[in-house]
């Protein structure tokens, strides 16, 4: 689904002091693979869930999702392409408070205008139920718990039904366990078949993938898969 | 309740969070709004009523013309004659310029304009029975001297007396080489002395029956100036004293038009600076709404539709900002309107001048509007280039 061929990301490539932030890095990720990403701090695994997700353009590589090469894209598509086919589960859940469960998960269905609002409600409320929280669809996100907002984050990222779920600390926020509960639904999300990607620094939290890598310095250091 | 849901609801919604806060600063703006609707009211109350005023100061269109004999019949003629809308003969006998110029009065030395009458009267019987007025009385013998209303405040004020008694004191006139005194028996009223057109507010007129005659003053009102201008220039410059008053019409004309223009500019001014509040409010609003926006940009909505929440955003502080301003305009009217006399200043019943111009509040609007376009072109432009990357990066790396 998603194939890294010599990824190398430089930063500040026309300074004195370039940081390499990621080095030649090739990896192949399949249709239902549930990945972590793990490594101190600077490793370049932030560098490298935006590049896999089209927001970051690697230096030197290609990055090809599905049939396409991502960074051919026009602006307009990779935009698209990051309404469509991915989904995106922030750290601290990037909700606006002042709009209810239903309005934040409902968000990324306005980007396109071929959905009727019977078919935005249906997806909305399908959304919110996979993550159980149907009875609080109406309540202000400020009105909810760390977890609770975890979850709307989680609905908002699936409710397109994406390709693949990029999820960055998703648990980093939340006590254990909230955060038990939050990879409990990943979990239950990638056992009914939707790609996930995950950067975590817990690694109790990768025991529940199918496959952890290792980034060390912007270089690929270990790649298992669990069954 | 949810079937309903759009972008435009959001955005909306999103604008109203805080609305209060908003509020204040647009509060702020449409103060300095109302007080630019308000200047460019009463400059544009200027423009419409400086006719009005300048009339209310005595700026008569009215220009009275000393003449040979034989050119009235060519004024009559002329052309621009149709656009005269009354032409009167003011005395039916001979009037003649004199080249006196010298007043001395109670040890004052100062230059006049002196016209000489040459019939015994000043005031021929029509004129009386229409109205025209002398305080004192006309022409009885020669050397004696009549005032003009203005001449005769101006010298009454200098000896610190009032008008009505100057009547009997004497006046010395001096050509340079001979001098001549001569008694103040009459004031010409100060209606009369504008309505008379003549031709010098600090004129003054002595009766002299051995100059020669042979020129006749008349008189002619048009509301259009240039006609005035016309037979001034064309038929007795030389000896139309009167065109001072053509001169003193068009300097309170120009002084008017200036000021009027001062205060479209501060108007203009005032709204700019309401535009930068508003500028800098939404600028704020933007700033907070930074993660909001990247966020919406990182899960890949379009720039137009996040441009939504940009356009109901400045719209709604311009349209607050406006409606808030009308009420304001009108309060800061009244305010000033009761601790400054403009009726001084203009020299009329200031209502109407000083009332809100509904063009000054259209043309406020309409600025507005074009201001808000250009927010909304710069801050479409700072949503383009806000980098998601960069952004999402700060985000993710300040958090992992």
């Amino acid at each position: 689904m998603i194939e890294l061929e010599n990824v190398s990301k430089v930063y500040n490539a026309d300074s004195k002091n370039p940081i390499y932030a990621l080095k030649n890095l090739n990896l192949t990720i399949h249709r239902g693979d549930y990945l972590s990403i793990v490594g101190q701090s600077g490793s370049g695994k932030t560098t490298l869930l935006s590049i896999m997700s089209g927001l970051l353009k690697p230096t030197t590589g290609n990055v090809k999702f599905k049939d396409y090469m991502l960074y051919d894209l026009r602006p307009h598509q990779l935009s698209q392409h990051r309404n469509q086919e991915v989904g995106f589960i922030f750290q601290n859940f990037f909700l606006e408070p002042k709009f209810t469960v239903f309005e934040n998960i409902c968000i990324p269905l306005l980007n396109n205008e071929k959905y009727s609002f019977q078919e935005i409600e249906t997806k909305v409320h399908d959304a919110v139920n996979s993550v159980g929280l149907s009875h609080r669809i109406n309540n202000l996100a400020s009105d909810l718990s760390g977890g609770e907002k975890q979850r709307v984050a989680i609905a908002r990222a699936i409710v397109g039904k994406p390709a693949v779920i990029f999820a960055d600390e998703p648990t980093g926020n939340l006590d254990s366990v909230q955060g038990k509960e939050i990879m409990n639904i990943l979990k239950e999300l990638n056992d009914a078949g939707n790609t996930i990607i995950l950067v975590t620094h817990n690694f109790e939290n990768t025991k529940s993938c199918r496959r952890r890598i290792e980034l060390k310095d912007g270089l690929l250091i270990s790649d298992e898969t669990y069954e | 309740m949810n079937k309903r849901i759009s972008l435009t609801r959001l955005s909306i919604k999103y604008t109203g969070h805080n609305v209060f806060s908003k509020i204040i600063v647009i509060f702020n703006a449409s103060i300095v709004l109302g007080l630019s609707i308000y200047i460019a009211s009463i400059g544009l109350g200027i423009l419409r009523y400086q006719d009005t005023i300048a009339e209310t100061n005595r700026y008569y269109n009215i220009v009275s013309l000393f003449c040979e004999d034989e050119l009235i019949n060519d004024i009559f003629n002329d052309p621009q004659s149709e656009a005269i809308e009354e032409t009167r003969i003011l005395s039916s006998t001979d009037f003649s310029l004199h080249d006196i110029n010298g007043i001395l009065f109670d040890k004052m030395n100062l230059s006049v304009d002196v016209l000489i009458s040459t019939t015994g009267l000043l005031l021929m019987g029509d004129e009386r029975e229409s109205g025209f007025e002398i305080i004192g009385s006309d022409f009885t013998s020669d050397n004696q001297v009549i005032l003009s209303y203005y001449m005769a405040s101006f010298l009454a004020k200098s000896i610190e007396s009032e008008v009505g008694e100057l009547l009997g004191l004497k006046l010395n006139l001096s050509d340079g080489t001979n001098t001549a005194s001569y008694t103040i028996i009459g004031v010409i009223a100060e209606e009369t002395t504008v309505k008379m057109g003549i031709f010098s507010k600090m004129g003054i007129i002595i009766n002299q029956s051995s100059v020669a005659k042979g020129v006749e003053q008349i008189s002619i009102q048009s509301s259009d100036f240039l006609v005035l201008e016309h037979f001034v220039s064309n038929y007795v410059e030389e000896y139309s004293s009167q065109i001072s008053y053509l001169e003193e019409y068009q300097t309170q004309q120009a002084y008017f038009g200036g000021m009027a223009t001062a205060l479209m500019i501060m108007s203009f001014v005032s709204t700019v600076i309401c535009s930068a509040i508003i500028y800098e409010s939404v600028n704020a609003s933007f700033r907070n709404s930074l993660p909001f926006y990247s966020m919406m940009k990182i899960i890949g909505l379009k720039n137009r539709k996040i441009s939504t929440f940009l356009f109901i955003e400045t719209g709604f502080s311009i349209l607050v900002g406006f409606l808030f301003a009308i009420p304001l305009s009108n309060a800061i009217s009244r305010f000033i309107n009761s601790v400054v006399d403009f009726g001084s200043i203009f020299g009329i019943e200031s209502i109407r001048i000083l009332n809100l111009d509904i063009l000054a509040i259209i043309s406020s609007f309409i600025s507005l509007i074009m201001i808000a376009l250009i927010l909304l072109y710069f801050q479409i432009r700072k949503l383009n280039s806000i980098s998601i990357t960069e952004r999402s990066l700060y985000e993710l790396e300040f958090l992992s």
